[in-house]
């Protein structure tokens, strides 16, 4: 099913990496609306778990966001070039993480086992690896939603709650 | 507030840097954390409040981002 951001939440819940920058980051689509869920989510004493790969999104984004920034060149070019350059995001990804911690975001490990399900989530709900990894660490640790602005998780609102605020998935 | 990247220890006490210490108000509360790096003592803060916002940036289109993270050309952006 898919359910908006204010409509009535589960006791734990799965979070995507997309809510956690859009959140973050100012210029983020669904800035204000990723803002209130995770003030919600707080308020409400919600258990928030994500996959470890999840960490290295928020960091990849944070690292390209800042990168861009300051040398008008897209990530990979300006890394090639100088491997310095993603000093610049050391800031931004430590306090973030900490502060993920802090919150008492629970980090699920990915195992052998929840990459094979991954595997099979790729043509059971034509998902690509990164979101089938996902959504088999979900399932695998019980968890029933899971909190996305990524409308490829759409195609898997048969198998979990997805909880969005992205007008796109909620027509 | 600086990061700390260094304290010393005297007389089982930890000593803080002094700059550390002016940045708290009285009665502040600190949090101490061991992690794989050390000691980590930061002022207590609400970690979702310290954290949303925190990145300026220009407009993002984030989903999108996460999508093409490893498809970006050599063209300048500017």
């Amino acid at each position: 099913m898919i359910l908006r951001f204010t409509d009535k939440l589960p006791k734990a819940l799965y979070l995507d990496s997309s809510v956690i920058l859009n959140a973050t980051m100012t210029g983020g689509r669904f800035h204000d609306e990723c803002a209130s869920f995770l003030r919600r989510i707080r308020d409400e004493g919600i258990r928030c778990a994500t996959a470890s790969l999840s960490l290295d999104e928020i960091w990849y984004i944070l690292i390209k966001n800042k990168v861009e920034h300051l040398t008008g060149q897209f990530l990979v070019k300006s890394y090639k070039s100088n491997p310095n350059s993603i000093l610049s995001a050391r800031d931004d990804v430590e306090r973030i993480t900490f502060d993920l911690l802090m919150m008492g975001l629970e980090i699920l490990t990915v195992d052998l086992d929840a990459m094979l399900d991954a595997k099979d989530f790729l043509w059971d709900c034509k998902l690509l690896p990164r979101d089938s990894v996902h959504l088999a660490v979900t399932l695998k640790h019980r968890f029933k939603a899971i909190a996305t602005t990524n409308p490829d998780f759409m195609n898997t609102s048969d198998l979990v709650d997805v909880y969005t605020c992205n007008p796109k998935m909620l027509r | 507030m600086g990061k700390i990247e260094e304290v010393e220890i005297e007389e089982g006490c930890i000593k803080l840097p002094v700059e550390f210490i002016q940045g708290l108000k009285p009665k502040s509360k600190v949090i101490v954390r061991i992690d794989r790096f050390g000691l980590v003592i930061k002022p207590k803060i609400d970690p979702v409040e310290d954290m949303i916002g925190c990145v300026k940036s220009t407009p993002k289109d984030i989903e999108k981002q996460l999508d093409e993270r490893v498809e970006e050309d050599d063209t300048e952006i500017y």
